[in-house]
Parts: C-alpha cells; sequence; structure tokens
C-alpha cells in the first residue's frame, strides 16, 4: 500500500489520471507487470487490471447497488436477451459479503445510501474488476472517523490479499496509520518516497510545503482602523461556532484544506447560502443577511471561488459584466441605463486595475483567466464596496496576473477597505495577509497575525 | 499586421451575417418566391401577411423576453384563447370596451404571475409548470365555451383586428408599438439588463446583488401582458373566439424567437430579429400558398426551415470561436 501526498494543486489527481490514460502523457514511461504500457483510455487500464475510485462518487444513484456494480459488463449473467437478476444478486452477494465483507443488500437503490457506503460500492466495484492495482483518490474526504475506519479495514483486507493500493490523500495521520510508503509531491515534482515506518508527521509537513515565499508579493502598507465585521457564532451545515471580526484597512487570511467550510463560512456571510443560527454585525450593527442582494446593500463584496458557475455572465459583454453590479449608480429614477456614464466609469476601472481588452464591448469570455478575474474584482470596486470577500482570487491564474491581483489588493486595503481573502494557497496568505485564521473541519482552529506566521504552523494547524 | 486585421474582419463580417441571418434568409426567400409567382409583390398579399403576424408576433416578443431571461412559458398559446374568450364573452354582454381591454392585459398579467408564483414557490421547472398551466387553460377553454364559438362581437372589438388608422391597419401599429417598448425595454433599461443576465448566468446574477426573484415575477408578467395584447388582436381579426384559438402558437412563438437569434438559453435578446423571425414563418406558409402547395405540407417545410436556422446557428457559432481562437493564437 502506497500513499500519495501533496497539497491542493500540487499535480497527484493529474498524475494519477495519466497512468489511467484519461490524460495523455508528454514523456515518460509507465512500466506495469514489468512490461511498458501506455493506456489510451481508462477502459483499457481497467482491463489490464487498475482501476480508480475517483474522488466524486460515479455511481449511477437511480440504480440498485448490484446494477452499478456490474454497470457496462452484464455479459456474464445474461441468460438469452435478459439480464438474469438472480446471477447478479448472487454474484455481488459473494463479493460484498464473502470478500470484502461489506453489510449491503444487493437491492438497495444507490440514492438511499450514504456517501460511506457509496465509496464501499465504488470499491467493491473496484475490486470486482479483479484489478491488481487500486487508485484511490481522497476516498476518505467525505467521510466521518466511524466510516473510515470501516473502509481502512477493508483495504488492509485487500491488501493482504496481493491488490497493490496506491492512495491520495491529504491527511498525513491517516496515511500514517495505514501505508507502507508515502510519496509526496509538490507543484507537479516528485519530492521524494518514505517509509511510513521510518518517516514523521513534521517531516513530511516539510516535505509537503517547503516551498520558499518569492517575491511576488507587494509590500503593503496596513492602514488598520475600526472593526467593520464581525461574526459571532455562525453556525451552517458545514461549519460551527465561527466567530472572527474584521477591521478597516485589514487583509484577513482564511487558510485551510479545500473543503474545510471557508467558502462556506463565506458565502453564509454573503447571503448566497442559507446561516442556520449567528450573528453578523456590520459597523457595530446587527444586520440580517438573507440574500446578497441585502450583503451588497450593506456595502458588502464577494468573488466567488467558482469564476464560470458564480462570476462571469457567459452571453455578455466585459462592460455589461462590470458594471452589472453597480448599475443603480447609472440609472435614472425611471430606470434607464445611462449609457454614457456606464462606459465611463467601466473604461475608467479598466485603467485602474489594467485589464487587458481591446474593448470593453468583447464578451468576457474572449479574455484569458486572469483578465476575468480582474474584470470581476472591477465589477465589485465598482460598487464601492467597505468590504471584499475575495475566494481563492487567484486560482488557475499566470503568474503575471497573480502579482497584479496582489498589488490591486493591497492598494485597496491602504485605502482602508476591509479585505477577506481565503485561499488554499499557503503562500499567497502569508504574503498578502495581515492576519490569519486556519479553518480546519468547519471550525476556526487557529488565529495569528503576520509576524506569527509560517508554513509549518498553518500547515500543521490546517492537517490537524 | 495586414493578417490580423483580415481575421479580425472576417470575424466581425460572421458576427454580423450571425445576427441577422433571419433577414438574410427572408431576402433570399422573398427573392426566390417572387420569381417564381409575380402574386407574391401585390400590395394586398403584403398588407395580408403583415396583418398576420400581428398577432404571434405580439406574443413572441413577450416570449423573447422569457427566452432571454433563460425562463420558458408554454402556457402562452392557451391562455391567449382563454383570455379572448373571456374578453368575448365579457363585450358580448355589453360590458364597457375600456374594461374589458383592462381585464384582457390584468388577466394575462396575472396568468403570468401564477406561472412565476408557482415556479418559484416549489422551486421547479417553468418547462413543466408552464407547461401544465397551458392545459388547465385549455380546460377552462372548453368550459367556458363548450365547445361553441363566441361571436356577435361589438364593433370597437372588431376594430382591434382590421381596423385601421391613417390607412395603416391598427394591429400593425400595436405590434410595431410593443416592438419598440420591447427593444427599449431590453436594450435601455436596467430592468433589462438585470432580465439578461438572469439569462445569461442566474446564480452570478444572484451574487451581484441583482433580485433574481422579482425579476422572474416582472418578465412573466410582462409576458403575460403581451399575451392579452395578442389575444385582442386575434379574437378581433377573426370576430369570434373559439376554444382552439392560440394552440400551438408557443411552438410558433419558440421558433421565430431562436430564428430571430435570441438563443434558448438566454442571456441575450434580439427584439427586431423576433419580427423577423415571425415575417419569415409567416411568408413561408403564404408563398407556398401563392404557389399552391398543399397546407400539410407547409407544416412540414416550417419544420425544416426551423431545423435549418438552428443548425446554421450552431455552425456559425462553432466557425466564430474558431476564428477567434486562430486569433489569439
Amino acid at each position: 500500500m502506497h500513499a500519495v501526498i501533496g497539497e491542493n494543486g500540487a499535480g497527484k489527481s493529474t498524475l494519477m489520471n495519466i497512468i489511467l490514460g484519461d490524460l495523455p502523457m508528454d514523456e515518460g514511461e509507465l512500466i506495469f507487470k514489468g512490461e511498458k504500457v501506455n493506456f489510451k483510455s481508462p477502459a483499457d487500464a481497467i482491463a489490464a487490471g487498475i482501476s480508480m475510485i475517483h474522488q466524486e462518487i460515479t455511481l449511477v444513484p437511480t440504480l440498485t447497488v448490484a446494477e452499478n456494480i456490474w454497470l457496462h459488463r452484464e455479459n456474464q449473467f445474461m441468460s438469452g436477451f435478459m439480464i438474469s437478476d438472480k446471477k447478479r444478486n448472487q454474484e455481488t452477494r459473494k463479493l460484498l459479503h464473502d470478500k470484502l465483507k461489506i453489510d449491503l443488500h444487493p437491492d438497495e437503490l444507490v440514492s438511499a445510501l450514504t456517501v460511506a457506503q457509496c465509496q464501499l460500492v465504488e470499491l467493491a466495484r473496484a475490486v470486482s474488476c479483479n484489478s491488481d492495482v487500486i487508485i484511490m483518490d481522497e476516498p476518505t474526504s467525505s467521510l466521518a472517523d466511524k466510516e473510515v475506519d470501516i473502509l481502512f479495514n477493508i483495504i488492509k483486507k485487500l491488501r493482504d490479499k496481493n491488490v497493490a493500493i496506491l492512495f491520495i490523500t491529504h491527511k498525513i495521520e491517516e496515511l500514517l496509520s495505514i501505508s507502507d510508503r508515502v510519496s509526496v509531491y509538490r507543484d507537479g515534482n516528485y519530492i521524494g518516497t518514505r517509509d511510513c515506518k521510518d518517516t514523521s508527521h513534521a517531516e513530511l509537513i516539510n516535505m509537503i510545503i517547503g516551498r520558499e515565499l518569492t517575491d511576488q508579493y507587494p509590500k503593503i502598507e496596513y492602514n488598520i482602523r475600526d472593526t467593520i465585521l464581525e461574526i459571532k457564532n455562525l453556525n451552517g451545515k458545514t461549519y460551527k461556532n465561527v466567530s472572527f471580526k474584521v477591521k478597516k484597512g485589514e487583509i484577513v487570511g482564511f487558510s485551510g484544506l479545500v473543503g474545510a467550510g471557508r467558502s462556506e463560512i463565506m458565502r453564509g456571510i454573503f447571503g448566497i447560502d442559507k446561516i442556520e443560527s449567528g450573528e453578523i454585525e456590520v459597523e457595530g450593527k446587527a444586520v440580517q443577511v438573507h440574500s446578497p442582494q441585502d450583503a451588497v446593500a450593506l456595502g458588502m463584496a464577494m468573488v466567488t471561488e467558482d469564476r464560470r458557475d458564480f462570476g462571469i455572465i457567459k452571453t455578455a459583454s466585459v462592460k455589461d459584466n462590470m458594471s452589472i453590479a453597480a448599475l443603480r449608480n447609472f440609472c435614472s429614477k425611471s430606470g434607464f441605463v445611462k449609457k454614457g456614464e456606464e462606459k465611463k466609469a467601466v473604461d475608467e476601472m479598466i485603467d485602474e486595475i489594467s485589464v487587458k481588452v481591446a474593448n470593453a464591448n468583447m464578451l468576457i469570455t474572449s479574455l484569458s483567466g486572469g483578465n476575468q478575474q480582474k474584470a470581476i474584482i472591477g465589477r465589485w470596486l465598482m460598487t464601492s464596496p467597505k468590504l471584499l470577500i475575495l475566494d481563492e482570487p487567484t486560482r488557475g491564474i499566470d503568474v503575471g496576473a497573480k502579482s497584479e491581483i496582489y498589488s490591486i489588493i493591497g492598494e485597496l486595503a491602504k485605502q482602508g477597505m476591509a479585505i477577506i481573502v481565503v485561499s488554499s494557497e499557503m503562500s499567497e496568505i502569508l504574503g498578502i495577509c495581515n492576519r490569519i485564521y486556519v479553518v480546519r473541519n468547519g471550525e476556526i482552529v487557529f488565529e495569528c497575525k503576520k509576524e506569527e506566521a509560517n508554513q509549518t504552523l498553518l500547515g500543521t494547524h490546517a492537517l490537524g | 499586421m495586414t493578417r490580423t486585421k483580415r481575421k479580425l474582419d472576417s470575424e466581425n463580417v460572421l458576427k454580423l451575417l450571425m445576427d441577422n441571418k433571419a433577414i438574410i434568409i427572408l431576402l433570399i426567400l422573398v427573392a426566390v418566391v417572387s420569381s417564381l409567382t409575380g402574386d407574391f409583390f401585390t400590395s394586398r398579399n403584403l398588407t395580408n401577411i403583415m396583418r398576420q403576424i400581428c398577432t404571434s408576433c405580439t406574443l413572441a416578443l413577450g416570449f423573447t423576453l422569457v427566452l432571454s431571461a433563460g425562463m420558458i412559458d408554454l402556457s402562452v398559446g392557451y391562455m391567449l384563447g382563454m383570455i379572448g374568450i373571456v374578453t368575448a364573452m365579457m363585450s358580448v354582454n355589453g360590458v364597457n370596451g375600456v374594461i374589458v381591454v383592462i381585464t384582457a392585459l390584468v388577466l394575462g398579467g396575472f396568468c403570468g404571475f401564477i406561472n412565476a408564483f408557482v415556479t418559484s414557490l416549489f422551486d421547479l421547472a417553468p418547462f413543466i409548470v408552464t407547461l401544465a398551466m397551458g392545459m388547465v387553460y385549455q380546460g377552462i377553454n372548453l368550459l367556458l365555451c363548450n365547445s361553441k364559438s363566441i361571436s356577435g362581437l361589438p364593433k370597437w372589438y372588431v376594430f382591434f383586428g382590421t381596423g385601421k388608422i391613417l390607412g395603416i391597419p391598427f394591429p400593425v401599429i400595436v405590434m410595431v408599438t410593443v416592438v419598440i417598448i420591447m427593444m427599449i425595454v431590453v436594450g435601455k433599461t436596467k430592468f433589462g439588463r438585470y432580465a439578461l443576465a438572469c439569462g445569461g448566468n442566474v446564480k452570478a446574477a444572484r451574487v451581484c446583488g441583482i433580485p433574481t426573484q422579482k425579476i422572474m415575477y416582472t418578465v412573466y408578467i410582462i409576458t403575460g401582458v403581451c399575451v392579452g395584447l395578442a389575444a385582442l388582436l386575434l379574437t378581433g381579426r377573426t370576430a369570434s373566439a373559439q376554444t382552439g384559438a392560440g394552440a400551438g402558437m408557443e411552438m410558433d412563438a419558440v421558433a421565430a424567437v431562436v430564428i430571430g437569434g435570441t438563443p434558448m438559453g438566454g442571456g441575450k435578446a434580439n427584439v427586431f430579429g423576433t419580427l423577423i423571425g415571425c415575417l419569415l414563418i409567416q411568408v413561408i406558409s403564404n408563398s407556398l400558398n401563392l404557389l399552391g402547395v398543399d397546407s400539410n405540407w407547409q407544416k412540414i417545410a416550417k419544420g425544416l426551415v426551423i431545423i435549418a436556422a438552428i443548425i446554421l446557428d450552431k455552425q456559425g457559432e462553432k466557425l466564430l470561436n474558431k476564428i477567434r481562437v486562430h486569433k489569439v493564437q
């Protein structure tokens, strides 16, 4: 059993997809059972004996457990033109109960299963292919501790049956408890392999993070004044008892792993998702935020994590995309858009944050990712917000655009805007924020000032 | 340098062609038909075509708004029939004309409101909700009419369909007015911009602080009012109201709007294109009539033209993307 670990975007999943033939390799060779192989598609890999359990569940919810396990491989159960449910269920029962000791009924609908049970079905499917190698991409990310134990027991059984398991994870503790060896990846590079019994938690963290801060971050003059946002005991589906403060002129970072609940907290504060309980105070006054409309009226702005789904309006021009949030400022009382004023304001903003666009009437989709992101930031700056929330502001953006965005953020903070930055890139958080919160499993577990923070400290708290 | 310039031009030309493909198809069709028969370019035939598209175009204008805002309203056909019957009954029973007209518009708006209300309250797909509401209206029509048509409408009502002001047919005046209003609403107002934003990406629109629910209600209500207007025009033209009136018009509306350049997915609106789309569909029927083609074939021809228009749209878009990618490289 071999674990693969690394930060988000370190290239773990990509590597696995290449092994599986889902993505083409540029160069290098893959040796499987002593032979050089090159899978053209996952089907080839499965036929050769490598199967993969993806991060997201890939079962058909409207079919039963047995149907899902044997999907596309029903030939062995054919009697005439019909699939024999009886034969299939027998085989499934043999597989689930005898081989894997999973307590699931073959006729159960997948939609009725918990996430953990779905993972087990996926595992059973992989086993039923008689694979020699099973790749698991973060199988535990959505499981509770008890469910993880069940999964691990089954994995151990498989290992004893001479199945090789490649296990991708973020969680150091769990891999040390189960894996034999571990390989670390960072920024698409192979860092090293250790035997689990010879390595330590600390050594792995160092290998995972180990990156030096570069000078792509501008020197920021913080101009910190009174508190603008205070959150008290905020509770939601994926986070609990969240309390924090943000002051004018501050850049507050939220660090943590993907899925720790940082985005969900921000979405709750901004009214995109419902919060269950808790208080939000803006400039000392308790406020109710039921929708983003309320949040915008209170002077908040939020650049969401998912630019394609929640950010850009694909069918609209750069100008329309940028002016949409502040449109009421360019409207007459009767609701007509004053196009002259709108165009002037958009052009000024394009200059100010240097969005590279030939013509503001071009479709936003014709811009590069970095420029789209700048346009979205510009959209919000046009509303002159008091508080700007940036969720993964530089994800998928080239280095040049990144440092431009950092300068913009620095300039805004200097002018006294309060800024929250949610980011999975620790170096980014350390580079621009003056105060940092670390979120793990939906809770704020750590708070520190810029001066006290370093990668190891944040990493330790994020990984737990 | 010259290379990029030429490509820039080819992109713009293609885009222009794409945005106005309905006009181009229309012109080609007219050229072909008028060369085949001399009856096409008679003033009587042209007035006839204009008169015939008034109802469907007024309806389709509302539909343009719904589609561009990323929603759909399949109840408009039977809704039109219902409003026609209700107003016809009122007018036959001597209700004042002004009240009847107001009733038509308010009833249309109310039906739109119901569509929005049911859809948003229970978070349902507008496709199914409006389809079902259409069936409800169809049932109401049958109940009200008892499968007899209502005729003997007062003069003022017939005027809506056949009257003329300064020699211009009244329905044409109504239609052109609605086209202009709709162009202003979509192109120049905050509401129009918000509606298009909702059509382009409703999640992003909500994050921007746009009151998406309110926009949805307004869009459906405006559509309903357009249906009310169209009902007055149609009932006035036929001088009677029947249960079957309006049936299937929602599909003609979809066709006209999409041919006109408003995408099914929303986010863009081409109000003028809708007018052209309606014209195109009517010219197809009309020219086949003039050429003495069986009316059953007309339907087939209509369907094929719509498919051709959509294929053209898709292929043009692909070509446009290719040119853009080329340019970036």
